[in-house]
């Protein structure tokens, strides 16, 4: 038993590392993975940040809030984006190693070997996860520095809740990435997706625009997912600290207005979600693309197998 | 059954409407080399993967030595080691990383990993290429180095899927080299499907596979004996004498650039043949019939790749 366990143990580590080489030696997928993040970043830079900050000082009389104030709720808000799109965008592009594999018949290799077919499958979404992690603290890690630089207001609490934000969060797209990889066969209708989810997931998260700015109805259909609460609970965390040093020159009403317009807390079909709904929302996802992943990999192993490993079976009447 | 090591009875299997394996049966023996001839889409690739449980089957019987498939997957899968027809190992690793990652697959690792890796570089000449790219190497190789992949479980049987195709005589002849000190060493069953007919008549066995049947199967002697014929090559004759020869021959005549051919049941019938007409034939060969021959005898068509092709 214990014997079984380290070759399995061996197989799946020595897989994983396999994965995470393969993903990150392919310079333009590490790009196009951070592709999404970097635009939040591109465009912040270049005028979403000046017309953030342009709407925030029409809202408060003049000169009531100071201006450092105003920088970190603005700054919060693309913190927040850039991470919770990150672990979308780079858990999507390392799960794509999956197809890669199916595609070129490297499956077939696998299948042919007496690894247990679960093993090589977990050491596709633990490479996804630790390569997101990774990713993503890094970006916190340059995001943390930047905030202690031009304005720090966040608690111990809200800096363990952010990095708690960042396993769970990385977790439900690693999941979520598995699933919507296996429905693929090949890696350019794989990139064709990518390229869609890129684009999208900026503007459902809230990234680009503030939500509540596209409407309610797009809060509403951001509540179907997953990254809507981990960038709420992003958001709660970076810029919560700054709303609480409003709060003491400006009144409750406005202060609220101003977590609304940034989905401070996510709008769940009218009801104001806390962080911990948010989480628990998250746990949810989890729990539920680990049942739907269960119930689907063995009908889709067997569906390869009989339609003959990874590949497309290409036969000719001879 | 003596000693087959793989024996495959009534193997069915479908794609939709097509059936890639329509009820083959055959056996090979221990320690042989077994060929595997048939041309793309015949049923060679469908019949390995089966074997290899990639594919499932439906139908038939799987026993690898003594083995059941239905029951003995796991167990199986130890006993092969495949080198697939395009490559299968990732470009952008270089070969150690590979040969580390696939071996674990298997629960090689440690010691006992770098043990085998010194045993295969030393077999397939592979040291200086352990820290190259896969991706950047030569066919030649990358075929070494496949090799040695489909060898790091020290298997039993050896299944190669037209391991040869695409590389140039040299390198195919290396590519033998080292397929013939394995089974002089370790006395392992080499199961190869291939174009090149030489290389099948090299084998102990060979089962022609056509349209998911079996047309023909036996030793290369065999199958030429029942499938082939012998040729008599009349060169510098006339087309009259031809005619007049041919009404001997009624198995068949045919005119190439320089000379008619004679097609004959046995190299009896020609020195018969030669000493009745020594008027009419001056220059001649008589030529046995090759695996091409037979290939296009027992199928009607011609192997990409062969001689006729």
């Amino acid at each position: 038993m214990a014997e079984k366990f380290i070759l399995h143990g061996n197989a799946f580590y020595r897989l994983t590392v396999r994965n995470l080489k393969l993903f990150l030696k392919d310079k333009m997928q590490v790009f196009f993975s951070l592709l999404a993040p970097l635009i939040v970043l591109f465009l912040y830079v270049a005028f979403l940040g000046d017309v953030q900050m342009d709407g925030l000082r029409s809202a408060v009389p003049e000169g009531l809030v100071d201006d450092n104030l105003l920088r970190a709720v603005v700054d919060g808000w693309m913190m927040s984006g850039i991470l919770a799109v990150t672990c979308i965008t780079v858990a999507i592009s390392v799960s794509s190693v999956a197809v890669a594999d199916n595609e070129r018949g490297i499956s077939c290799d696998f299948d042919s070997s007496p690894v247990s077919q679960s093993i090589v499958r977990f050491s596709y979404m633990a490479s996804s996860y630790i390569c997101t992690l990774a990713i993503t603290f890094i970006m916190l890690a340059i995001g943390f520095i930047y905030l202690a630089i031009s304005g720090w207001y966040l608690g111990a609490g809200q800096v363990f809740a952010v990095i708690g934000n960042v396993f769970l969060s990385a977790l439900s797209s690693t999941l979520f990435a598995t699933l919507a990889v296996s429905f693929f066969r090949s890696t350019s209708a794989l990139g064709g997706f990518i390229g869609i989810v890129s684009a999208a997931v900026g503007f459902l998260m809230g990234a680009y625009i503030p939500l509540s700015v596209l409407g309610t109805g797009m809060e509403y259909f951001a509540c179907i997912l997953p990254g809507t609460y981990s960038a709420g609970i992003f958001r709660d965390m970076f810029i919560s600290g700054a709303l609480n040093e409003m709060a003491n020159v400006l009144p409750q009403e406005a202060v609220t207005a101003i977590a609304n317009e940034y989905s401070v807390n996510v709008n769940f079909f009218g009801i104001r979600f806390q962080s911990w709904h948010s989480a628990l929302m998250l746990i949810a996802s989890v729990v539920f693309f680990v049942i739907l992943l269960a119930a689907l990999s063995p009908v889709m192993a067997k569906m390869r197998r009989e339609r003959g490993g990874g590949k497309r079976k290409r036969i000719s009447k001879a | 059954m003596g000693d087959s090591i793989i024996a495959i009875d009534n193997l069915t299997k479908s794609y939709g409407e097509i059936k890639a394996v329509d009820g083959i049966s055959f056996r090979v023996e221990k320690g042989s080399l077994f060929a595997f001839l048939g041309i793309n889409g015949a049923g060679k690739s469908t019949t390995i993967n089966i074997i290899c449980s990639i594919t499932d089957k439906d139908g038939g019987r799987v026993v690898v030595d003594g083995l059941d498939l239905e029951k003995h997957r796991e167990e199986i899968k130890r006993k092969i080691g495949i080198v697939f027809q395009k490559s299968v190992l990732d470009e952008s690793l270089t070969v150690y990383d590979n040969l580390v990652s696939r071996a674990s697959l298997y629960g090689i690792y440690g010691d006992k990993f770098k043990e085998k890796l010194s045993e295969l570089s030393g077999m397939l000449d592979l040291q200086p290429l352990l820290k190259r790219p896969y991706g950047k190497l030569s066919g030649g190789q990358k075929r070494r180095v496949d090799i040695a992949r489909g060898l790091i479980n020290s298997p039993t049987i050896l299944i190669l899927d037209e391991p040869t195709t695409g590389l140039d005589p040299q390198t195919r002849q290396a590519v033998w080299k080292a397929i013939g000190n394995l089974r002089e060493k370790y006395n392992t069953t080499v199961f190869l499907t291939t174009h090149y007919m030489e290389e099948a008549n090299g084998a102990d066995k060979v089962v022609i596979i056509d349209s998911g049947r079996i047309a023909a199967q036996g030793t290369p002697n065999e199958l030429k004996n029942e499938y082939s014929g012998i040729y008599l090559k009349v060169y510098g004759i006339s087309s009259e004498d031809a005619e007049k020869l041919s009404q001997k021959c009624p198995d068949g005549m045919k005119f190439e650039r320089n000379c008619a051919v004679f097609r004959l049941k046995s190299t009896r019938e020609a020195a018969g043949i030669l000493s009745e007409n020594k008027e009419l034939i001056s220059d001649f060969e008589v030529i046995k019939g090759d695996m091409d021959d037979v290939f296009l005898n027992v199928t009607g068509k011609v192997l990409e790749g062969s001689a006729n092709g």
